[in-house]
């Protein structure tokens, strides 16, 4: 087991923004990596999301691209009322409606994805699995969510509490260095190292599905 | 055409470019605590400066984005879309912003853009309802009129309205006046009102003004009784 990090000064803990928010206003001063880290970050659940509507593997990638160059346009109209990716939803949700509407195309809509309003990650039209997941979708993720659950046991019991109260319990570091009973930069130092452990072993398994489409 | 901020990267048609460097642990932890919305702004601005330097940063930060959503929901990762090719999936979206020439979003915040499954709209000739300048300030030239014609009208009925509407003429004093039938008060106001509604006040059968008042104390002058 690798020593323990030291704990980072308080004044890096102390502060909780939103990092969305953050990245919206670096990409609307111009920056365009932070707009490329929020394209990262959604472009999958996007992708789902679309995949619900239309079962054509290209309009889905057109849509989801289409979707995210209206969202850059519109970057400055969004002021933060709302979660980013309530948001772009919205826009995806649009966008697809009309590339449907221009196309006439019969849209392969599976019910839920018009019935649900639902703009948080447990939407049935996200992570509900229908008929439109291809056998290799599927078997892709069953894969990952083992490698990540062995990665997972493998972890120092420190590391995989850590990781476990942010990524599924939802918990801040300062909350978890309450429960865990130490300084919040020592929090972050052990979630850091949990992801690196976990992405050792994520890594060559997307490095052989790269462009691999279900 | 306002330049676009994007650039296309030369690995951009490589799905995912094996020679890139390992982004160095203070850029993984920096994108580690960005994941958890952690990261103060000084930090964030410091790591996007080192994303600039370093691309492999990308795939770091998609893998720890992965990571989470396969905890939270792991059935549901790998459904409906490419996985390993996001990276390539940024590039395309960054060479097609670079060739459409999209602005920065400051600058393009107005129009959004049509989608690219009707860009063969945008190859078609102009159009009376087109977004050009010319029209947009003639419209703002005809509104501006409109609203001064209104506010023209208004104000031409409220100064109007602020008039006083009673007559201005000064009040007769009412002069008491001795007839056969006795004192009679003759006030100018009282003719005037009885003069005006003669026409319009009782009429007899015969379509006539009856006369009112005075017809009912109507006498021959003696004068004209004694000329017989």
């Amino acid at each position: 087991m690798s020593a323990e990090l030291p704990p980072l000064p308080d004044k890096v803990a102390d502060k909780a923004p939103d990092s969305d928010a953050q990245l919206v206003e670096r990409s609307v001063a111009g920056d365009q990596k932070a707009f490329e880290l929020l394209v990262i970050k959604y472009q999958r659940r996007i992708q789902r999301l679309i995949g619900r509507m239309v079962r054509d593997v290209d309009l889905v990638e057109d849509i989801a691209q289409d979707t995210f160059i209206r969202a850059y346009r519109a970057l400055a109209q969004f002021r933060g009322e709302a979660q980013f990716y309530t948001w772009l939803y919205r826009i995806a949700i649009n966008t697809a409606k009309k590339a449907l509407m221009d196309l006439k195309r019969n849209p392969t809509v599976s019910e839920n994805a018009y019935k649900s309003d639902d703009d948080d990650e447990t939407s049935p039209v996200e992570n509900e699995l229908t008929s439109s997941e291809t056998p290799d979708a599927v078997l892709a993720s069953k894969e990952i969510a083992q490698i990540i659950n062995a990665a997972m046991e493998a972890l120092p019991e420190e590391l995989r509490e850590a990781i476990t109260l942010r990524e599924i319990e939802g918990l801040s570091y300062e909350e978890i260095s309450v429960a865990m009973s130490c300084p919040v930069g020592t929090v972050r130092s052990r979630i850091f190292r949990a992801r690196e452990a976990i992405s050792a072993k994520v890594k060559p398994l997307l490095e052989n599905q790269s462009g691999k489409r279900w | 055409m306002s330049q676009s901020k994007f650039s296309v990267h030369p690995e951009s048609a490589d799905p995912l470019p094996t020679n890139r460097m390992t982004p160095s642990p203070s850029t993984r932890e920096s994108l580690s605590a960005l994941v958890d919305d952690e990261l103060g702004d000084e930090e964030l601005a410091a790591l996007l400066e080192a994303c600039q330097q370093d691309e492999a940063a990308l795939d770091c930060w998609n893998r720890y984005q992965l990571i989470g959503e396969a905890l939270r929901a792991p059935t549901a990762v790998a459904a409906g879309g490419v996985l390993g090719a996001e990276r390539a999936f940024v590039n395309r979206l960054s060479q097609r912003l670079a060739q459409e020439g999209v602005a920065a979003p400051l600058a393009s915040a107005t129009p959004v853009r049509q989608p690219v499954v009707a860009e063969v709209l945008q190859h078609r000739g102009p159009v009376a309802n087109d977004g050009v300048f010319r029209w947009k300030l003639v419209a703002g030239v005809a509104c501006l009129a409109a609203v001064s014609a209104m506010a023209w009208n208004v104000s031409g009925l409220l100064g109007a309205a602020s008039e006083p509407q009673l007559a201005q003429a000064p009040l007769a004093a009412s002069v008491m006046v001795a007839s056969p039938q006795g004192v009679v008060v003759r006030d100018a106001r009282f003719e005037e009102l009885l003069a005006a509604h003669r026409q319009l006040g009782a009429t007899s059968a015969l379509q006539e003004p009856s006369g009112f008042l005075r017809n009912a104390v109507f006498d021959m002058p003696q004068a004209a009784v004694a000329g017989r």
